[in-house]
């Protein structure tokens, strides 16, 4: 089953790769880089170009660092706001909110303030994965049923003992689902980020390749971009698996 | 002699405060002996709940006190009385043995000791076999016989049930009715058990509280003196039943005519 699964997973793709070489011709060289040219490009400049190696060094950099605060910040703030009902109360609608807001549109201040290096892209990134992160949090702490923390108490088990032998590990799944988007959210932010301006990484290749119309280098970033992304949303998986509920 | 282990004094709740503030409980007396099997039953939302909760501890009363053993309620008090919920209260990353030693892990009783309680707990529940399963691989009565092994496992003078077959179908409950009879017989303990079953009260109590519509106040208290073991489909059980019945329906009818 599984196979056959995957053999028809190849198919499609082959057919997308099929369709991409065909499409190709039909159109301007500007517009669409033919697989053909795109693949032994891809190998030429993984095995002779270094610079990529940078490129790739700085964004992954990028993605983790970013990644790593908001999961720090938005545990913290998660774990707060899940347990002071008070506190959630009143900040959950600004957090709401500011959570609404386009993200993007805080980067030309982060630019402003931050410059044009990795220090902007790892607070956008953060911005983008940190709310998400909260939130789901909060919910999941607030959210645990209410006659499991009973029954702990009943049990003779004191506030720190419920947090962590109960409403730690019943909010586990819905933790871990938002770290998991958090993930995903850095990678979009920092590529987008180098994309809007930026010094070096995955992003600034992608858009310089993108402004000077060399069609085949952008589809060469491009697909590396979407390794990246697959491999993470890979990690994402493996973070939902530790849970207890699958 | 008989002792009053339970004693319930004057108790009233009131829940929210001003125009909006319900009177759950009011004025509520009784005593529950020493080795009884002490039923609660009344109108759904009559607050028969809410007085477990303050028997466990999980609730402080607006007025009056409840008293134990000697000692007034202040709070949970697991070396004295374990509580069985409606919702089986189970935890779903832990395995059946583990759910059965949480309370004695709490307590800091040694991991072997509790491995022994537990298994042991396990196997007068009838659940030998299913140590190493998830709560989620098992059915609503196997759910509830490991919360009641996880309360037994705590060793207490008294075991408090809050509608524990609630969520049951029938054939379950009655099976479980007659297996929760053999364990207390076997154990010696005190139960106070609430439900909402006619059948339930009838056939399992020593004596039935019977409550009135809110505020939640004691109606009656029914002596029921069927020697053991009981048929549940016998006469002096329906009869029983029928008792209750009488003492309950105006009740109900009431509680109905709130809601409407």
């Amino acid at each position: 089953m599984r196979l056959k699964i995957f053999i028809y997973q190849l198919l499609i793709l082959a057919f997308i790769i099929i369709l991409w070489e065909f499409s190709s011709k039909a159109v301007p060289k500007v517009f669409l880089a033919p697989a053909s040219v795109v693949f032994p490009l891809l190998v030429d400049i993984w095995l002779t170009n270094l610079d990529i190696y940078t490129h790739l060094y700085t964004t992954g950099f990028e993605i983790l660092l970013s990644f790593g605060l908001a999961t720090a910040c938005g545990l913290l703030l998660g774990f707060i706001l899940g347990t002071w009902r008070l506190l959630r109360d009143t900040y959950e609608p600004i957090l709401s909110a500011l959570y609404a807001v386009p993200s993007v549109v805080w980067y030309p201040l982060l630019l402003l303030f931050l410059g044009l290096d990795v220090a902007s892209k790892i607070a956008f990134a953060f911005i983008l994965s940190f709310f998400p992160i909260t939130l789901t949090t909060m919910q999941g702490v607030s959210n645990v049923d209410k006659v499991l923390v009973k029954a702990a108490y009943s049990m003779g088990a004191s506030k720190l003992t419920v947090f962590y032998k109960v409403v730690l590990p019943a909010s586990l799944p819905i933790i871990l689902s938002g770290i998991s988007t958090g993930l995903a959210l850095c990678v979009t932010g920092v590529i987008v980020g180098e994309m809007l301006g930026g010094i070096r990484g995955l992003g600034v290749l992608i858009a310089s390749a993108a402004t000077l119309f060399e069609t085949a280098h952008y589809f060469v970033y491009t697909i590396i971009v979407i390794v990246i992304a697959l491999l993470v949303n890979q990690i994402g998986k493996l973070f939902e698996r530790l849970s207890w509920r699958s | 002699m008989t002792t009053h282990l339970i004693e319930v004094r004057n108790v009233t709740k009131i829940y929210g405060s001003g125009s909006k503030s319900v009177v759950a409980l009011q004025n509520v007396n009784f005593e529950v002996r020493e080795n009884e099997f002490f039923t609660i039953i009344g109108p759904s939302g009559c607050g028969k709940s809410t007085l477990l909760n303050l028997i466990a501890g999980l609730d402080k009363p607006s007025s009056g006190e409840i008293v134990i053993d000697g000692k007034k309620v202040d709070g949970p008090n697991p070396e004295l009385m374990a509580v069985v919920f409606q919702e089986y209260a189970l935890y779903n990353w832990r395995t059946v043995l583990s759910n059965v030693e949480f309370g004695l892990e709490i307590r800091g009783v040694s991991k072997v000791e509790r491995r022994e309680k537990a298994l042991n707990y396990i196997k007068l529940v009838g659940l030998s076999g299913f140590e190493d399963k998830y709560p989620f691989q098992l059915s609503g009565g196997m759910k509830q016989r490991v919360a009641l092994a996880r309360a037994l496992a705590l060793e207490t003078k008294v075991l408090l049930m809050d509608e524990p077959f609630g969520a049951l179908d029938e054939q379950t409950r009655l099976i479980l009715g007659m297996e929760l009879t053999r364990i207390w017989e076997e154990t010696k303990k005190t139960i106070v058990f609430v439900t909402h079953s006619l059948s339930e009260a009838a056939y399992l109590s020593d004596r039935i509280l019977v409550m009135s519509a809110r505020p939640g106040r004691v109606k009656k208290i029914i002596e029921v003196d069927i020697p053991r073991p009981r048929d549940p489909n016998s006469d002096e059980v329906n009869r029983v039943k029928a008792m209750v019945w009488d003492e309950i329906k105006d009740e109900s009818k009431r509680m109905m005519e709130v809601a409407l």
